[in-house]
C-alpha cells in the first residue's frame, strides 16, 4: 500500500520547460518496490522527457525527486546511476566497437566477492548472448544488440530499472523472450517500463500510468486503466 | 594632454586591424556556421590572398592603382577556387566528420604555407599602396589608405549581410544552416551549396589580406596571427553567430590594435587569449553563440 | 596478458640490443635517442587522443612547461638534473590540472580550437618574457649541468640508454593504464561518452585525470629532450611540436601502445630525408596528414590490430 517504506521512488510537482513549452507539468508519481509499472502515452507526451528527469539527463525546471527517502533532485547523472538507477536507450547505445564481453563488463559494479568474468557470463547467460561473448558487439543483429542494452542494465543490478521502449522493432519471438527476461528481472529490481506495444504491457505490467500532454491523467492496475474514459479519449481523440 | 592624439592615432589603427579581423572571422565563422567544420587552414588563404595580390601587382607594370585592382578582384577568386578544390577533393571525401575535417584542414595549412615558401620564397615583399595621400588629422597625419580599408570592409560586411537577409542563395544558405536535412529533402544541393561556402569563406579572408598588404607586407608565414585571432573571435562571438562575430572581431581587433601601440603586439595577443579564458569560465558558448560544438 | 607482454618486452629489447651490439652508426644512435624522447611525448599525447578520444590541438604546451620547468631551473636555480625533473613533473601534473580544468569547460570542436589557443599564448608568453627564457634564442644547458649520478648525459652512449629508460617507463606505465579498469573507462568514454555517463561513471572527473595523465607524461619528456639534447628554446612550444604528437600516433595507430613509438619512427626519418631535397621540408607533415586522414585512419598498429591481433593494447 501507501507506506513510506514501499515507495522507491517518488516525484513532488516536477515539471520541465523547454522556452515556454512545458514538457512535463507538475508531476506526481510514485513507484513501489518491486513493481512493474509501464508508463504510456501518445507520442510526444513527454515519457522520455520525463523519465530523464528522474535519472538526472535532463534538469527539472521545478520540483523534487526523491529515490530511496533522499531527495537526488541536484545530484548530477552519474551520481544517481551509481545511487541505483539503471536506464536503457530507446534508440540502442552500446558500445559497438566493444565485444560483448567488454561492455557488460563494464556495466557491472565492482563486487569483490565475485569475479568479473563469474558475473558477466552469470548476466549473459541469463539472456541467451553467453555463445557471443567474444563478438563485437556492432556485428550483433539489432535483435541481440536489444538484448545486449538490458543485459547491461541488468549487470549494473540497480535497485529502479527503466527500460525505454525495450522491444521496439523486434520480431514477436524476441518480444516474447523480453517479456519472460523483464518478468524474471522483477524478482529482485523494480521495473518502470515505457512502452508503445500494448501486448506487452498488459501481459507484464503491474500498475500503469499514462501520460499526456507532460501531465500524469491515469494512475492504477490494468483493468482501472483499460477501462478508464479519460485515457481512452487520450488515445482516441489523438 | 599628449594622450589624447596618441589614443585617437591608437584608435584607427585599432579600427584598421578591426575591419581586417572581421573580414578574416567572418569566413571562418560563415563555414562553420553553415557547414559545422572548424577551417584551420584559412589563415593560409589569408596568406595566400596577400601573396597573390604582390603577384599580381606586378603585372601591372608600376601603376600601383591598377594592380591593387587587378589584385582585388582575381585574388580572392583563385584562393576561394582552390578553396573548393580542396573541398571537393578531401572534405567531401571525410563526409566532414568534424575530428577528421580538423586534421585534414591542418594538412592542408602545411601543403599551402610550404608551397608558398617554395614558390613566393622566404622574404617579406612589399605591395605598393593603391594611392599615397595623407590626411592631416591636427596632432598627426594618418594614410587616406587606411580609411579605405576601413570603409571597404564595411562595405563587404554589409554585402555579406545583404545576401545572406534578402537574397535566394543567402536564403539557401540560411536554411542549410539551420537543417541540412531538410534543406536536403526541399531538393537544395547541399554539396554545391557547401562548395561555394566553403571557398567564400577563403575568398572572403582574402579580400582582407589584399586590402592590408599594401600597409604591411606579404610574407608566408603571415597566416598564424590572423589565425589565432579569428579563433579567438569567433569563440568570444559564438560559433555560428554572424552578428556576434563582427561584434568581437571589433572588440578584440580594437584592443589589440590600441595595446599593440601602447605596449607589445605580443601582449596584446596574450590578453586577447585569457579574454577567452574569462568568458569561456562564465559562458561556455561564447557571449552571443547559440551553435553547439 | 602474456601475448601483449611478450610483444612490448621484446620491443624495448630489440631497442636495448641494437645499442648494445653496437648495431647502430653514431648517426643513427643520436636519431634514436631523439626519437625515443619524442616517442615518450607521444605515449602521453595517446593517453589523451588515442584512449580517451580528446583531441588536443596544443600539446606542445605541456612538452615545453616540462621542458621549461626544468631547463630554467637548471639554468637560473642552479638545480641538479634530479631535482629540475621532480620539479618539471610536479609543475606538468599542476599545470595540466589548470588547463585541463579550462579547456573542459568546451566541448567536441571548441576543445580543439581552445587547446590550439592556449598552446600559442604559451608560445607568446615565452617570447614576452625573453628576459627571463631567452626567448627564441633559447637557453642553452652546459654540458657540465647534465649529469646524473655521476653519469655524463651527453655522451652519446649514456643519453641512448637513458632516453630509452624514459621511454621504456612511459611505455610500460601506459601498458599498465590500457590494461587497468581505468584504462577501460576512458575507452569507454572514447567510444560512447553518454553511454558511460549512463553506466554510473563520473566522465568528467576520468577526462580530467586524463589530460592530468597525459599533460604529465608529455612535460616529463620534454624536461629529458631539454636535458638529454641542452638545448630549451621556444620552437619547442610553437604549433609543429603539437601537430607532431597527433601525426605520431595517427601513423602509428591511435589507442596503440606502441603507435607512438612507429609513428616518430617513420616521421623522423621521413623529414630527415625531405629536408635533405627542399627547405620546405613541413609539406612533408601536410602530405602525410592528408594521407592517413583520408585512407589510413587506423594507423599501422590500428589496421593489425582491427584485421589480425586483436589482443594488441
Amino acid at each position: 500500500m501507501d507506506t513510506v517504506d514501499n515507495i522507491l521512488l517518488y516525484t513532488e510537482n516536477v515539471s520541465k520547460n523547454f522556452q515556454g513549452i512545458k514538457a512535463v507539468n507538475n508531476v506526481n508519481f510514485k513507484i513501489y518496490k518491486n513493481e512493474i509499472r509501464a508508463l504510456i502515452g501518445p507520442n510526444g507526451a513527454g515519457k522520455t522527457t520525463f523519465v530523464s528527469l528522474l535519472c538526472g539527463r535532463i534538469n527539472a525546471t521545478a520540483g523534487r525527486v526523491v529515490f530511496c527517502g533522499e531527495d537526488i533532485s541536484n545530484l548530477p547523472v552519474f551520481e544517481r546511476i551509481s545511487n541505483g538507477i539503471g536506464y536503457t536507450f530507446q534508440i540502442t547505445s552500446i558500445f559497438f566497437n566493444l565485444t560483448v564481453y567488454e561492455n557488460v563488463a563494464l556495466a557491472i559494479k565492482k563486487d569483490s566477492t565475485n569475479r568479473e568474468e563469474n558475473s558477466v557470463s552469470e548476466v549473459l547467460n541469463k539472456v541467451g548472448l553467453l555463445d557471443r561473448i567474444e563478438q563485437r558487439s556492432g556485428d550483433l543483429s539489432y535483435g541481440h544488440q536489444r538484448l545486449l542494452e538490458l543485459a547491461m542494465g541488468m549487470a549494473q543490478k540497480p535497485k529502479l530499472l527503466i527500460l525505454d521502449e525495450p522491444t521496439q522493432g523486434l520480431s514477436d519471438s524476441e518480444i516474447e523472450n523480453f517479456k519472460k527476461l523483464i518478468k524474471d528481472i522483477s524478482s529482485s529490481t523494480t521495473i518502470l517500463l515505457i512502452e508503445h506495444n500494448m501486448d506487452v504491457v498488459m501481459s507484464i505490467a503491474d500498475n500503469i500510468s499514462v501520460l499526456h500532454f507532460g501531465e500524469i491523467i491515469a494512475d492504477g492496475d490494468k483493468e482501472t486503466i483499460q477501462n478508464d474514459p479519460i485515457v481512452q479519449k487520450a488515445y482516441l481523440g489523438d | 594632454m599628449d594622450l589624447g592624439p596618441y589614443l585617437l592615432f591608437a584608435s584607427l589603427e585599432g579600427l584598421v586591424h578591426a575591419a581586417v579581423l572581421s573580414l578574416i572571422a567572418l569566413g571562418l565563422s560563415l563555414v562553420f556556421g553553415v557547414m559545422r567544420i572548424v577551417n584551420v587552414a584559412h589563415g593560409e588563404f589569408f596568406m595566400l590572398g596577400a601573396i597573390l595580390a604582390w603577384w599580381i601587382s606586378s603585372f601591372a607594370l608600376g601603376n600601383a592603382a591598377l594592380g591593387f585592382l587587378l589584385a582585388l578582384l582575381i585574388a580572392p577568386l583563385i584562393a576561394g577556387v582552390i578553396a573548393m578544390f580542396s573541398d571537393w577533393l578531401i572534405l567531401k571525401h571525410l563526409k566532414y566528420d568534424p575530428e577528421a575535417t580538423i586534421i585534414a584542414t591542418i594538412g592542408i595549412l602545411y601543403i599551402i604555407q610550404q608551397a608558398a615558401l617554395m614558390t613566393f620564397g622566404p622574404d617579406a615583399r612589399p605591395v605598393e599602396q593603391p594611392f599615397n595621400i595623407r590626411l592631416d588629422l591636427y596632432w598627426f597625419g594618418f594614410s587616406a589608405y587606411k580609411f579605405f580599408v576601413i570603409f571597404a570592409s564595411i562595405i563587404l560586411l554589409l554585402s555579406v549581410w545583404l545576401v545572406m537577409a534578402k537574397t535566394k542563395f543567402g536564403l539557401l544558405l540560411r536554411a542549410t544552416q539551420l537543417d541540412s536535412e531538410t534543406a536536403q529533402a526541399f531538393g537544395i544541393p547541399i554539396s554545391t551549396v557547401y562548395s561555394l561556402v566553403f571557398g567564400a569563406g577563403a575568398a572572403i579572408a582574402a579580400v582582407g589580406a589584399v586590402l592590408i598588404v599594401p600597409i604591411q607586407q606579404a610574407h608566408y608565414l603571415m597566416g598564424g596571427e590572423p589565425l589565432l585571432l579569428a579563433f579567438i573571435v569567433v569563440i568570444i562571438g559564438g560559433l555560428g553567430s554572424l552578428r556576434g562575430t563582427v561584434a568581437a572581431a571589433v572588440l578584440i581587433g580594437m584592443s589589440d590594435g590600441i595595446i599593440s601601440v601602447f605596449f607589445s603586439p605580443t601582449l596584446a595577443k596574450i590578453l586577447a587569449t585569457l579574454l577567452v579564458v574569462f568568458v569561456l569560465l562564465i559562458r561556455p558558448n561564447g557571449l552571443f553563440g547559440t551553435a553547439k560544438a | 596478458m602474456r601475448k601483449d607482454l611478450i610483444l612490448h618486452l621484446g620491443a624495448l629489447a630489440i631497442l636495448l640490443f641494437l645499442e648494445l651490439f653496437g648495431v647502430f652508426s653514431d648517426y643513427h644512435q643520436g636519431n634514436f635517442a631523439r626519437i625515443l624522447v619524442l616517442a615518450a611525448y607521444g605515449i602521453g599525447y595517446n593517453v589523451l587522443f588515442g584512449y580517451t578520444g580528446l583531441l588536443s590541438l596544443g600539446h606542445a604546451l605541456f612538452f615545453s612547461a616540462g621542458l621549461y620547468a626544468s631547463g630554467l631551473s637548471i639554468y637560473h636555480l642552479d638545480y641538479n638534473v634530479g631535482q629540475s625533473l621532480i620539479l618539471a613533473i610536479c609543475f606538468s601534473a599542476f599545470f595540466s590540472l589548470l588547463i585541463g580544468y579550462l579547456a573542459l569547460r568546451t566541448v567536441g570542436v571548441s576543445f580543439m580550437i581552445v587547446t590550439l589557443m592556449f598552446s600559442q599564448v604559451g608560445y607568446l608568453c615565452i617570447l614576452y618574457f625573453g628576459g627571463i627564457t631567452r626567448g627564441d634564442e633559447g637557453i642553452v644547458i652546459q654540458q657540465s649541468s647534465r649529469v646524473f649520478l655521476s653519469l655524463d648525459l651527453s655522451d652519446p652512449t649514456i643519453r641512448y640508454y637513458s632516453a630509452l629508460i624514459i621511454f621504456s617507463l612511459c611505455l610500460i606505465f601506459n601498458l599498465w593504464i590500457a590494461k587497468s579498469s581505468f584504462g577501460r573507462v576512458l575507452i569507454a568514454i572514447r567510444e560512447n561518452s553518454d553511454r558511460a555517463l549512463m553506466l554510473g561513471y563520473n566522465v568528467h572527473l576520468y577526462k580530467l585525470l586524463a589530460v592530468i595523465i597525459s599533460g604529465t607524461i608529455s612535460g616529463l619528456a620534454g624536461a629529458c629532450y631539454g636535458i638529454l639534447f641542452g638545448y630549451v628554446g621556444a620552437s619547442f612550444a610553437a604549433v609543429p611540436y603539437s601537430i607532431f604528437p597527433l601525426l605520431w600516433v595517427l601513423i602509428g595507430g591511435a589507442g596503440t601502445v606502441l603507435g607512438p613509438l612507429v609513428g616518430a619512427i617513420f616521421m623522423f626519418y621521413l623529414i630527415d630525408y625531405a629536408s635533405d631535397i627542399t627547405d620546405a621540408y613541413m609539406i612533408i607533415v601536410g602530405i602525410t596528414l592528408l594521407i592517413v586522414t583520408l585512407y589510413a585512419r587506423r594507423g599501422l598498429l590500428g589496421e593489425l590490430r582491427y584485421r589480425y591481433f586483436k589482443w594488441i593494447p
